[in-house]
């Protein structure tokens, strides 16, 4: 629709009413070095003649400049439109382009090409499948281990629905680590990622649990969304009771004025005390900042994990 | 940008069987596009389960309105049930707008809705906004129903076709026998055959997509191969 006078006069009054808001200022301890090195540049091209996409750039990940100036980058499989419209994400939602078949070999190639012994698969939601894309995660671990039988897998899963099969189609290639987020506390699921539920994430959880050959089970939620300690710590029980090894904790930092306000900026010692809860709950290892990530430095949160596995 | 506001419940009404359409105060300030949608929370929580107390609507009323439009489908759980059940008068608080649901800019493409049921919210604030403005633009609404009860808003929809000219609204039903008297449209699932029957060269439009899961899918799966896939947008009603 082209700009009617309407709209060019309510344009004008939203960014009058957004040039008298407060700035948003973030505090010392999440402001990040903008310097890019040559590795980014690297990858970034590596990723781009090869038609991947890499999380770290649709979601505006705050680390990417740390993890790819270290020559690691988590990928991101099924292409970059999202069949979900979670409130905290920025990856884009829109009608997936299809299936590209070929995407598992080409990944495994371009690893390959940067000599990663770690590597983290993780996708888009893509509802229009009816597996929900697990036979392409499943597909690109098989290509991974051709190419280099030693690599070690994370693999960072959608909800799939919920279909279990779809999930075992996953398990049965044997990531070694098998992640899937919850993201928030039950009493924000409705807001934060409408269409998901928290049971149908513990479940999954659980799933890969009793699996065997287990692998190292992690997941992760973001802070600052409104939630209170409380019920963080009851998330944090929710997710052991789980089986759950591995949980990450970070701050949910808005990736534009369209998603959902971040509702406090947590301080280090915050997240401090919430890794303590969650090691006095049982927990094997909470990773907790305010820059963590689910696949920020992924192994070596699931090293000592992954030496004694089942 | 997103913020959150205390509002007031206006009113409400009966917009079709088992379908409340709620007007709620519209904040000072509040400002979003049409095809956006606002989380609704109930603030008295006592009342439900502080699990569920958020959900997300889209807006049915378009921007110049004075008042926000949602519509519920009146599932029985505690959520709705305790929606249904405030007075006029009580407050909400809503946060948004969200959603990068809208119109596409190129106003020579014609726009197609395919909706399923209560996926006619959107749709709606885009259609009564482009009344206000006095588009031109072609829009083709196909709209899909159980039952003629169970079609929200029909005969307005009916009505917009006599003020925005080049609007044509094609309702289906899909569980009744076609003896039913009186029902000049169509019968059954919305699908391309339909979709040519009613306009020349939907290859060449913007199609956008809006119910439960169980429709806007398998309608992706089907229009795929004959509408290019960047040419549909969809609007996933599922946990609405």
């Amino acid at each position: 629709m082209t700009a009617t006078l309407d709209d060019i006069e309510r344009i004008k009054n939203l960014r009058e009413r957004m040039k008298a808001r407060p700035v948003r200022r973030l505090p010392e301890w999440l402001k990040i070095s903008a310097r890019l090195g040559p590795e980014y540049d690297r990858i970034k091209n590596i990723l781009a003649h090869n038609q991947l996409h890499s999380v770290c750039q649709e979601a505006a990940c705050p680390n990417i400049r740390e993890c790819f100036g270290e020559g690691t980058a988590t990928f991101m499989i099924l292409g970059s439109n999202c069949t979900r419209g979670c409130r905290f994400c920025n990856v884009k939602t829109a009608v997936p382009l299809g299936l590209d078949t070929e995407e598992p070999e080409r990944l495994a190639k371009v690893v390959a090409e940067l000599g990663l012994k770690q590597v983290v698969i993780t996708s888009v939601t893509r509802d229009d499948l009816p597996d929900g894309g697990a036979g392409i995660f499943a597909e690109t671990i098989r290509r991974l281990r051709l190419h280099d039988k030693n690599i070690q897998v994370e693999v960072l899963i959608p909800d799939l629905m919920g279909n279990m099969k779809a999930v075992d189609i996953i398990l049965e290639a044997r990531p070694d680590v098998f992640a899937h987020n919850v993201e928030t506390v039950p009493r924000l699921y409705r807001r934060v990622r409408p269409g998901a539920e928290l049971k149908r994430s513990l479940d999954i959880l659980r799933r890969a649990d009793i699996y065997r050959p287990r692998p190292v089970v992690k997941t992760g939620f973001m802070v600052g969304l409104g939630e209170t300690l409380e019920e963080i710590t009851e998330l944090l029980r929710l997710i052991y009771d789980t089986g759950t090894q591995i949980v990450t904790v970070g701050q949910y930092l808005r990736p534009s004025p369209g998603h959902m306000t971040e509702t406090r900026f947590y301080h280090p010692d915050e997240f401090r005390q919430i890794a303590a809860i969650g090691r006095d709950i049982g927990l094997a290892h909470v990773e907790a900042g305010p820059l963590v990530r689910s696949s920020y430095k992924a192994f070596s949160q699931s090293q000592k994990l992954l030496n004694r596995k089942i | 940008m997103t913020s959150s506001y205390k509002v007031k419940l206006l009113r409400r009404h009966t917009a079709a069987e088992r379908t409340m359409a709620f007007y709620l105060e519209k904040p000072d300030g509040f400002d979003f596009i049409p095809g956006q949608n606002i989380d609704v929370g109930l603030i008295d929580h006592d009342i439900i389960d502080p699990n569920d107390s958020a959900r997300a609507f889209s807006i049915a009323s378009a921007p110049h309105h004075d008042y926000l439009l949602i519509m519920a489908r009146m599932r029985d759980n505690q959520y709705k049930n305790a929606l249904e059940c405030l007075p006029d008068g009580a407050q909400l608080e809503i946060y948004g707008p969200y959603g990068s649901f809208r119109l596409h800019d190129d106003t020579g493409i014609p726009a197609v809705f395919i909706i399923g049921g209560i996926g006619i919210t959107p749709c709606y604030s885009i259609l009564s906004h482009a009344i206000h403005e006095k588009s031109d633009r072609r829009f083709y609404l196909f709209y899909s129903n159980r039952t003629i009860a169970d079609a929200a808003c029909l005969d307005e929809l009916l009505r917009m076709q006599t003020e925005l000219v080049n609007f044509k609204c094609i309702p289906t039903l899909t569980a009744m026998g076609q003896s039913n008297n009186g029902w000049k449209y169509e019968y059954g699932r919305i699908d391309f055959a339909m979709i040519c029957r009613h306009m020349p060269d939907p290859v060449r439009a913007k199609f956008y997509i809006v119910g439960p899961s169980r429709m806007v899918w398998p309608m992706v799966q089907h229009l795929d191969g004959r509408i290019p896939r960047a040419n549909m947008l969809v609007e996933d009603f599922t946990g609405f």
